[in-house]
């Protein structure tokens, strides 16, 4: 099998045994997220358990691209009830890169399923094909660095110098917090979904990997052209670089380029790093090691804070951001809970003696004794620590101010407790996506021609690349099957519309398929823009069908693939549905409806603004698109449409079963009727 | 990382043999470690995306420090040549219409792993392939079944992203010949990145 490694390794922790299953079996989900999927519907019979219990099956799955020379494919999903979301632990998804997703294909496996709980720390090693337990209680208690050095100094470095590839837990994740990372290398993680947590609960410390095998390739010839011609055509000239602000973002576009800004600290004496395969190399390593590897909110995460203190960005951000690392901690949600921290204390409602108690440092935020105190606080659970290692949602809840911080957006959290991201005033679409999935969705697909390149560029006073009505034709040109130009309009009157269900649903089933179940990086694809390619235009459609054509052998038409990740979106929705999803739960807290979205300054001196291209009055422009906030009734229009366009019930926004077996997912349409009875709404 | 080699049969060897006239040469700092050198090189003359067949190597702690974080291990297509000398059965040869690269027939190697050993580098250039029991090594991309090319191309210097590896026709005078910098080119620097 072409793209395949060949098995699937299930490994019971309970009993410490492990049983393969052949890739071949579900060979018709791909690789990642729908191969893992569709482990975990077949595997887990009750999909309500918690997401502590021993019944709850981790499936991890490269993409199906990884190990290859496709560019930027080293990536991998973990799928399994998550720990994060909140009010509901549902079915979840993260994803990680590095060096693990090609490694893993390398010793023999397409998919890694985690079973029951172990009795004692664990650890587990897969060498060319071969499974050992370990006793990890000497690992236990150490941070994620210390625990892949360790392990790497036990199993050795080969005669030819490739290191084990390690994923580990720390602190964070052996003490269940829900926001708890599985962490990679120095800067790669798990992180979004707490699965660190479930790890923790599992008593699974670690996995080990090294292996000399490879993925075989249809076309190796035409690989190398598609691989040759993406670089030479799309790619960013690190001689010569065309160097626009936006490019430096994690943002999808292949011809992006590494960020300046992620180690300001340490301008001399860095290189910039990648995961295996990669063409952009978007993470920074130094010579202090300080930051290495940190990127996007991981590298940012504390650096307004040590700005706002020093005047500068220092060797704090850097050091926060490796402590980050190694007790385990998500990024995003440190990030936001250092800005809900401030908003409280500002407040008047934390500190010593205060509403919600705490000893922390607070005069000290952005110094490392107040970050240092604080990670270490959530990571070992120690006083207002172990509230937050419940994640920000279940924290509020504690100190009996959920319903007012989020209808105030002092806490904000929009999608399912996550923290925001882009703000679903503004990208609608972004918000729409993360409540009809279960997590902050974290696809930037649109996310360059709907905000950052009109953002930055009108900002610091240069025309975008782009007028918005060129955006509105690469859009049409590139959003197959919908070809539709009004997927990209932001103005008011289009929020709630059919043209934004399509940009919705594209951005799923392009996601799941090409990204999540392919292993296509999200900071490359899909590619719109590119200031590199002819036009000005990215590599999206060809790119992404070129490159499956040589790894698998297989023709697939572009439709065709999205077709693919709607299949995939339908059996994730399954699950939901199993668990309890009803459409009247889909809904954003007050904030989103009640308070005004007022943008970013990315420039010293420039308003806050957030620029979008919208068609107002027969014209194509961009404008700034706030204040604005969402109507109810417009969201609830919006989810009607979305369900009618995916073929759900739009009264409860459930599949049907029906239309399951229409698109051949008869063991997920046995399983809903099966159900049907007893579900609510 | 890399044990001292015998700077002697190097560098002043007391041979006859034809001297290669095309290099790989590398800037160590320049290098990303995204290994796509390798799976190019594999995949070129293999035909199978993995590591363990790739005749460069690419070795990574990704917990190491700027810049000893990062060795390149590249065949210097040396002027005395210990793989070759190594070889009982005349496996190893130097193609003079090739660059005079130094070149291992797979249908005389018997898998004996003495040139694997005998190479002056450590990890060594020449590497055993477990699956066919043969010695491989790069050979300038002589062999490359899998890669249409023009003659000179060498596939690792066209695949890297970030131009950290280049060929040159100018015999590299010592070890550091063949570790430069490659940075100088402006846009380096314009990606706020060291170029010293």
């Amino acid at each position: 099998m072409n793209g395949y490694a060949g098995n699937i390794l299930r490994i019971d922790l309970t009993n410490r045994t492990t049983e393969i299953v052949p890739t071949e079996t579900y060979k018709d989900w791909g690789g990642g997220h729908g191969l893992a999927a569709a482990l975990f519907f077949d595997l887990v019979p009750d999909k309500t358990v918690g997401c502590f219990d021993p019944r709850n099956t981790l499936v991890i799955a490269p993409g199906l691209f990884a190990g290859t020379l496709v560019p930027g494919s080293s990536r991998a999903e973990l799928v399994g009830i998550q720990a994060q979301s909140y009010p509901h632990e549902w079915f979840g998804r993260s994803n990680c890169g590095g060096r693990f997703p090609a490694m893993l294909k390398y010793a023999g496996y397409d998919a890694l399923v985690l079973e029951g709980a172990a009795d004692a720390p664990t650890w587990v090693h897969i060498s060319d094909g071969a499974i050992t337990f370990h006793d990890a209680t000497g690992l236990w208690g150490l941070n994620t660095f210390d625990t892949q050095k360790a392990i790497v100094g036990k199993i050795g470095v080969t005669n030819e110098g490739e290191r084990p590839v390690v994923l580990a837990i720390g602190p964070a994740g052996e003490n269940l917090s829900r926001i708890a990372t599985i962490q990679h290398d120095a800067g790669c993680a798990f992180g979004q979904g707490g699965f660190g947590g479930v790890w923790g609960s599992k008593k699974l410390k670690a996995i080990s990997m090294i292996g000399t095998g490879g993925v075989p390739i249809a076309d190796p010839g035409g690989l190398i052209d598609a691989r040759l011609w993406s670089e030479r055509t799309y790619s960013y000239d690190a001689d010569m670089p065309r160097v626009h602000q936006w490019q430096e973002f994690i943002t999808s576009h292949f011809g992006g380029h590494p960020n300046r800004q992620w180690v300001p600290f340490e301008k001399s004496t860095r290189r910039t790093s990648g995961c295996w395969n990669c063409h952009l190399n978007c993470k920074p390593k130094t010579a202090s090691q300080l930051g290495n590897s940190a990127h996007c909110i991981t590298a940012l995460f504390y650096q307004d804070w040590d700005l706002e203190r020093h005047g500068r960005v220092t060797e704090i951000s850097g050091k926060a951001a490796n402590l980050l690392g190694e007790l385990g901690i998500n990024a995003f949600e440190a990030y936001e809970l250092v800005a809900y921290l401030h908003t409280l204390r500002e407040g008047g409602e934390l500190g010593p003696g205060k509403r919600v108690h705490t000893t922390l440092p607070l005069d000290d935020i952005g110094e490392m004794r107040f970050i240092e105190d604080l990670l270490h606080r959530i990571a070992y659970r120690i006083e207002i620590g172990d509230d937050l290692a419940e994640g920000l949602p279940r924290a509020a809840e504690r100190w009996g101010r959920l319903d007012q911080d989020l209808a105030t957006g002092d806490l904000k959290a929009p999608f399912w407790g996550y923290p925001i991201h882009y703000d679903p005033r503004t990208e609608v679409y972004w918000g729409y996506a993360s409540l009809l999935t279960s997590r902050d969705v974290n696809c930037h697909d649109f996310n360059v021609a709907a905000f950052w390149m009109p953002t930055l560029d009108i900002m610091n006073d240069r025309e975008p690349l782009l007028t918005a009505a060129e955006v509105a034709d690469v859009i049409a040109e590139k959003t197959v099957p919908y070809c539709d130009p009004f997927m990209i309009d932001f103005s008011d009157e289009n929020l709630y519309s059919i043209h934004m269900a399509r940009t919705t649903a594209w951005l799923l089933h392009y996601s799941l398929f090409w990204k999540q179940s392919c292993g296509l990086c999200d900071n490359a694809y899909a590619d719109f823009i590119n200031p590199y390619g002819p036009n000005n235009r990215g590599l999206t459609p060809e790119g992404e069908v070129r490159f499956y054509r040589a790894v698998t052998g297989h023709e697939l038409d572009f439709a065709q693939s999205l077709e693919q990740g709607r299949r995939i979106l339908n059996l994730d929705r399954v699950i939901w549905t199993l668990q309890g999803r009803h459409r009247d739960q889909e809904v954003f807290p007050s904030f989103v409806y009640d308070v005004d979205a007022v943008g970013t300054s990315y420039v010293p001196g420039k308003a806050a603004a957030y620029y979008c291209p919208v068609y107002v009055d027969g014209q194509w422009s961009y404008q700034n698109v706030v204040p604005r906030r969402l109507d109810r009734e417009g969201v609830e229009q919006f989810k009607t449409l979305f369900y009618e366009l995916e073929g759900w019930d739009s009264s409860s926004g459930r599949p049907t079963v029906d239309g399951l077996r229409a698109i051949d997912l008869e063991r997920a349409a046995d399983a809903l009727e099966a159900a049907q009875s007893k579900l609510v709404g | 990382m890399q044990s001292a080699p015998n700077l002697g049969a190097i560098l002043d060897p007391d041979t006859n043999l034809p001297e290669a006239v095309l290099f790989l040469i590398s800037d160590p700092k320049k290098c990303t470690g995204c290994h796509s050198c390798m799976l190019m090189c594999a995949l070129a003359h293999e035909g199978k995306a993995q590591f363990s067949t790739s005749r460069i190597l690419i070795s990574e702690d990704r917990f190491g420090s700027f810049p000893v974080d990062i060795t390149i291990g590249t065949c210097r297509q040396c002027k005395d040549p210990a793989c070759l000398s190594a070889c009982r059965v005349g496996a190893i040869y130097i193609d003079q219409e090739h660059f005079g690269a130094r070149v291992i027939d797979p249908e005389l190697c018997t898998g004996c792993k003495r040139c694997v050993n005998a190479c002056h580098f450590y990890p060594s250039r020449v590497r055993f392939q477990a699956q066919l029991k043969k010695a491989v090594k790069c050979d300038l991309c002589r062999d490359t079944p899998y890669w249409e090319h023009e003659r000179g191309q060498l596939a690792c210097v066209e695949v890297c992203p970030v131009n950290a590896l280049a060929s040159t026709t100018e015999t590299p005078l010592g070890l550091s010949g063949y570790e430069v910098n490659l940075r100088r080119t402006g846009g380096w620097s314009k990606l706020d990145l060291p170029t010293d």
